[in-house]
């Protein structure tokens, strides 16, 4: 870094990626003014039009966001809320990810608080992996050289690293400093084929009328439209929505496109102020992500749309996957372009009772005789698939493990939000039924939380499997005056005839984090 | 334990106590101010895939994590980055409800 240090007076950490600021924002060039203006002074500009660091980087949004808020916090930049999404917006442009190169990291982006992930390898989960999730460096492409000062940068930052466990066993300096960040560079590089072609296409308009289909844990699902308009230099989606159940699921959102498909929205469902982070596709035809409660990530939907002009007849979603053998009932398949003839394979006997364009209610038999298996379900060209099913053979709990946080004082609790997935025999192996009822139950998963009663301590689990972890703070009541942490055996119980069959899980309850960046 | 000399309540109730049932109830706290740099345990989950083994209460070794930038990922580093973070509180066990955060929120 070089050049003369412009210093600004370091403010009150503003908001971050949200879209509620005025709109007197981001074209390209308030950006790369932005970026003249309030960059350059340390990171100097070579005879190439490099920018020290900054044009050896490649970031997410959210990776940007926690750059400015750092140099902001650190370093003194002084930014409004506009101006910072400007720049957010600009470097996300020049310096962003291929959609291909963000996607098998996108748990972390749409903070899901279920995932396990993993590192490509032992040593960089020892270097990284240990304080980070492997997303955080993986949502990142550097030139070589730059990820050898981002080793200079840790160690300067945060210099008792030296002395953790992962490190203090192993010579780490010598190692980052020789092959970790080589590593990293060819892992992780900054100039991909990936990259350079998705930089050079088009940007896809996404006004319009979409179809939208989700399912929130522990809910079920929700259908309905959207409307995408353009809102000055945001966008603004005015949604009709439902549950299967036909509870309105409604409201709108704000929201800003980052590198050409990074969906980034504010807005309210239902008067409960939520935050989208979905992904456009390339061909701009499909948005995939999650949306959650602004005050709550770990509660939300999963959320899918299809542009409805253009698009193939196809089913998107079913009231139900299933159907038991000797059994009768209504299903409704939710998609596009579905005013085709319905039809079936093999026996199930099908009768429409609502058709139109956007959905097929059908009273669906499935005779005694019927073999268990696959049904195909035709409505013209769309396609979907009934499990036709005679007997469980297992459950299994979806996540199979997870994590539930302590909640009070400036720290909301982290709930966990279980299903029971039942499942038939097949000829290779168990095959899915869907997502059905449960009794629920929460045991001690070993000896030791038996010891330390986790489970009367923790928190409580309902009869739709969701978990409300207990209050955070040294808690008396417990042997060494302990949190209300615990480790607990999630148990799915579903009876078939009789029989009872069981699944189960793994919830960790465990103490607040108190540092909350975008990528964790 | 003849050639240890207790120096602190702990540590002379231990030896005081007159039987070994009594000895299983002097527990106080199960950790004190330095296990996260001690013992490391990780912050949410241990070594062994539980919380059984963390720092525990939280709170008694939390400015243990916070003041040797510990887990900076975790909890903000007084050291360098949130110099300002518990200014003002001085007990993280009785102070806990008003530490807040760091990183605007989304």
């Amino acid at each position: 870094m070089s050049g003369k240090m412009r210093l600004f007076i370091s403010g009150i950490m503003l908001l971050a990626l949200s879209t509620l600021s005025t709109p007197a924002l981001a074209d390209s060039a308030k950006g790369k003014a932005l970026v003249n203006d309030y960059c350059t002074a340390c990171h100097a500009q070579g005879e190439n039009g490099k920018l020290a660091r900054i044009s050896d980087v490649r970031k997410t949004p959210e990776g940007w966001e926690m750059t400015i808020f750092r140099m902001q916090h650190l370093h003194g930049l002084e930014v409004d809320g506009d101006e910072r999404l400007a720049l957010i917006k600009y470097l996300s442009a020049e310096y962003g990810l291929a959609p291909s190169e963000a996607a098998p990291f996108r748990y972390v982006l749409e903070q899901r608080s279920y995932f396990v992930d993993h590192a490509p390898n032992d040593d960089l989960d020892a270097l990284c992996g240990r304080c980070h999730t492997n997303a955080r460096y993986g949502l990142q492409r550097r030139t070589e050289q730059d990820w050898l000062k981002h080793m200079h940068f840790h160690v300067g930052q945060f210099p008792s690293l030296e002395y953790q466990a992962r490190s203090r066993d192993r010579f780490w300096w010598k190692e980052v400093t020789t092959k970790t960040y080589k590593e990293l560079g060819q892992l992780y590089p900054l100039q991909t084929p990936e990259w350079d072609k998705w930089k050079a296409s088009e940007a896809n308009d996404p006004t319009g009328q979409w179809r939208v289909v989700g399912h929130r844990p522990g809910l079920g699902g929700y259908e309905g439209t959207m409307t995408i308009s353009r809102d000055g230099d945001y966008f603004k989606a005015t949604y009709n929505l439902q549950d299967l159940n036909g509870s309105p699921l409604s409201g709108d959102s704000k929201a800003v496109i980052y590198t050409g498909y990074e969906w980034r929205g504010s807005g309210l469902l239902n008067d409960t102020e939520t935050r989208e982070v979905y992904a456009i596709s390339e061909d701009g035809r499909r948005i995939t992500g999650r949306w959650y409660e602004s005050a709550h990530y770990d509660i939300g939907g999963e959320f899918q749309a299809v542009l409805i002009e253009g698009a193939e007849a196809q089913v998107l979603l079913k009231s139900s996957d299933y159907i038991r053998i000797g059994n009768s009932k209504e299903i409704t398949f939710h998609g596009v372009g579905l005013t085709g003839k319905v039809s079936t394979n093999k026996g199930l006997d099908i009768n429409v009772i609502a058709q139109n364009d956007t959905s097929v209610t059908v009273k669906i038999t499935a005779a005694k005789n019927m073999s268990p298996g696959a049904y195909k379900v035709t409505v013209g060209q769309a396609v979907a698939e009934i499990i036709v099913y005679d007997h469980i053979n297992s459950v299994q709990v979806s996540p199979a493990w997870t994590i539930a946080r302590l909640g009070g004082g400036h720290t909301p609790p982290v709930t966990a939000q279980f299903e029971a997935v039942a499942y038939m025999k097949g000829k290779d192996g168990d095959v899915k039924i869907g997502i059905m009822p449960a009794q629920w139950q929460a045991l001690a998963f070993n000896e030791e939380a038996e010891h330390m009663k986790d489970v009367d301590f923790a928190g409580q689990l309902n009869q739709q499997g969701q978990f409300m972890p207990a209050s955070a703070g040294p808690n008396p009541k417990r042997k060494y005056a302990t949190n209300n942490a615990g480790n607990l055996k999630i148990v799915a119980l579903i009876k078939e005839d009789g029989k009872e069959i069981t699944g189960k899980a793994q919830l960790i309850v465990t103490v607040q984090r108190w540092n909350k960046p975008p990528i964790r | 334990m003849k050639h240890l000399k207790p120096i602190n309540l702990k540590a002379h109730a231990l030896t005081s106590a007159p039987n070994e049932k009594e000895r299983m109830e002097v527990v106080a706290m199960q950790t004190v101010a330095g296990c996260a740099s001690t013992m490391d345990p990780g912050w949410e989950v241990d070594a062994f895939g539980g919380v059984a083994a963390l720092c525990q209460p939280m709170e008694a070794d939390l400015y243990g994590c916070s003041d040797p930038c510990w887990w900076p990922a975790q909890v903000p580093d007084v050291m360098n980055t949130y110099p300002d973070w518990d200014v003002d509180k001085s007990s993280a066990a009785a102070d806990w409800r008003t530490l807040n955060t760091v990183f605007p929120k989304r």
